[in-house]
């Protein structure tokens, strides 16, 4: 065990554990969408889990860090703020905010909109919505790529569930969706077998599952809970 | 056969089915090898129709998502048939300033199709380009071989117009001849 300070509390940690998750289960939530435990390499893409390190020129980000001793962790300092606050903007500027979501209030990005003290509109900068139809074709889920964060928790806990993923990444730059064409259910080597882990691991219910998936041996009900990720 | 969305193929999707399932049979079960069997099968027949794409995954063992995402990854790759006459619209940096955009949106709007695509009657298809090299005559668009500098919104139609004229007229010479 050493000893790590954050944001002046004196906390003691397993060496070589990552930051991010050793703040979060001690109870300091640091904004976050893309990480995930279980992946081998942290994807850190949603540039949200920015902290200063004491000793670090510039802000890092804290899902791609691994404990010392000694360290010492602001979470909460303008530069800190300043990147977390431009990510979020460039977020909710491509962010399809419907009343009917079935995320409102318990949406990461609303959890993040309040650690921040940020509204969902991303001043100054400009709404460019996305006009993209909700895909229904998957066996078990719709896909609704508008309200997509694109943080790729969906096709990380496929894969990590099923060896190889069935979503992926289609398209790039700002057209890139979540696809998951071709994707069928007819005994074909690569069938979705509705286990359901992408929509229950998404943190924005851009994958629901379908009312009638009475055949998808769901698992993962409905939606992960954000806020068990501490706050 | 069938198709991804489970109708009939035509016999022009079948022909090509045939043709890449005969070509992949030259290619290893490996997944270094799906750019480059993406790239024959666009040389040999100008686009990946969605059920080559299924074709494609099943050989190289992967989900047919990934085979999907990597192909529309990049740009080299078309998914739906050229048209006979291919509008390129110019987007690179001189044509933008002189509105190129403007030029391609009168295309998509008088052709009523997006960018990318193909009209039903396979006649013209649209795509962005970045740059022909004649930038002295921005904004530039191509329609099949033929460069067309100094476009304006209002040559737009012309263009499609004198192409429709023109198949007209090579149809109905044919019918002469095949009269006299």
């Amino acid at each position: 065990m050493i000893r790590i300070e954050v944001d002046g509390t004196p906390l003691e940690v397993a060496e070589g554990s990552n930051l991010l998750a050793t703040c979060l289960a001690a109870g300091i939530y640091i904004p976050n969408l893309c990480y995930m435990a279980e992946s081998p390499e942290p994807f850190a893409g949603c540039r949200l889990c920015f902290v200063e390190i004491q000793g670090q020129p510039a802000p890092v980000t804290a899902c791609t860090v691994a404990v010392t001793d000694g360290m010492v962790v602001h979470t909460a300092t303008a530069p800190v703020r300043r990147l977390q606050q431009s990510a979020f903007r460039l977020l909710v500027s491509a962010h399809q905010i419907t009343a009917d979501c079935p995320a409102h209030k318990r949406c990461a990005l609303q959890q993040v909109a309040r650690h921040l003290q940020m509204g969902l509109k991303p001043k100054p900068l400009e709404r460019v919505p996305r006009e993209l139809e909700i895909d229904t074709s998957p066996p078990c889920f719709d896909l609704h790529p508008a309200r997509c964060v694109l943080c790729g928790k969906c096709l990380r806990a496929c894969q990590e569930r099923n060896g190889s993923s069935l979503l992926t990444f289609a398209r790039r730059g700002i057209q890139t969706v979540i696809s998951a064409q071709g994707l069928s259910a007819d005994g074909q080597e690569f069938t979705c077998e509705g286990c359901l882990a992408c929509a229950a691991v998404c943190p924005v219910s851009a994958i629901t599952p379908k009312a009638d998936s009475g055949h998808c041996a769901g698992e993962g009900q409905g939606h992960a809970d954000p806020q068990a990720a501490g706050s | 056969m069938e198709n991804a969305a489970g109708e009939a193929l035509t016999a022009e999707e079948g022909a090509i089915l045939a043709d890449v399932a005969r070509r992949l049979a030259a290619f290893d079960r490996e997944r270094a090898n799906l750019i480059p069997i993406l790239q024959t099968i666009q040389n040999t027949h100008g686009y990946l129709a969605p059920a080559v794409l299924q074709l494609v995954a099943r050989h190289l063992r992967l989900p047919p998502s990934q085979v999907y995402g990597v192909a529309t990854f990049y740009n080299q790759f078309r998914f739906h048939p050229p048209g006979r006459n291919p509008i390129r619209v110019c987007m690179g940096t001189a044509c933008h300033v002189r509105g190129g955009d403007i030029i391609l949106e009168n295309f998509e709007r008088k052709l009523e199709i997006p960018e990318g695509q193909t009209t039903p009657d396979r006649e013209f298809s649209i795509e962005r380009v970045a740059c022909v090299g004649c930038c002295a005559l921005a904004p530039v668009a191509c329609v099949g071989e033929t460069v067309h500098g100094h476009m304006a919104p209002s040559k737009v139609e012309g263009l499609i117009l004198q192409v429709r004229i023109a198949r007209e007229r090579a149809e109905r010479e044919k019918k002469d001849h095949a009269d006299s």
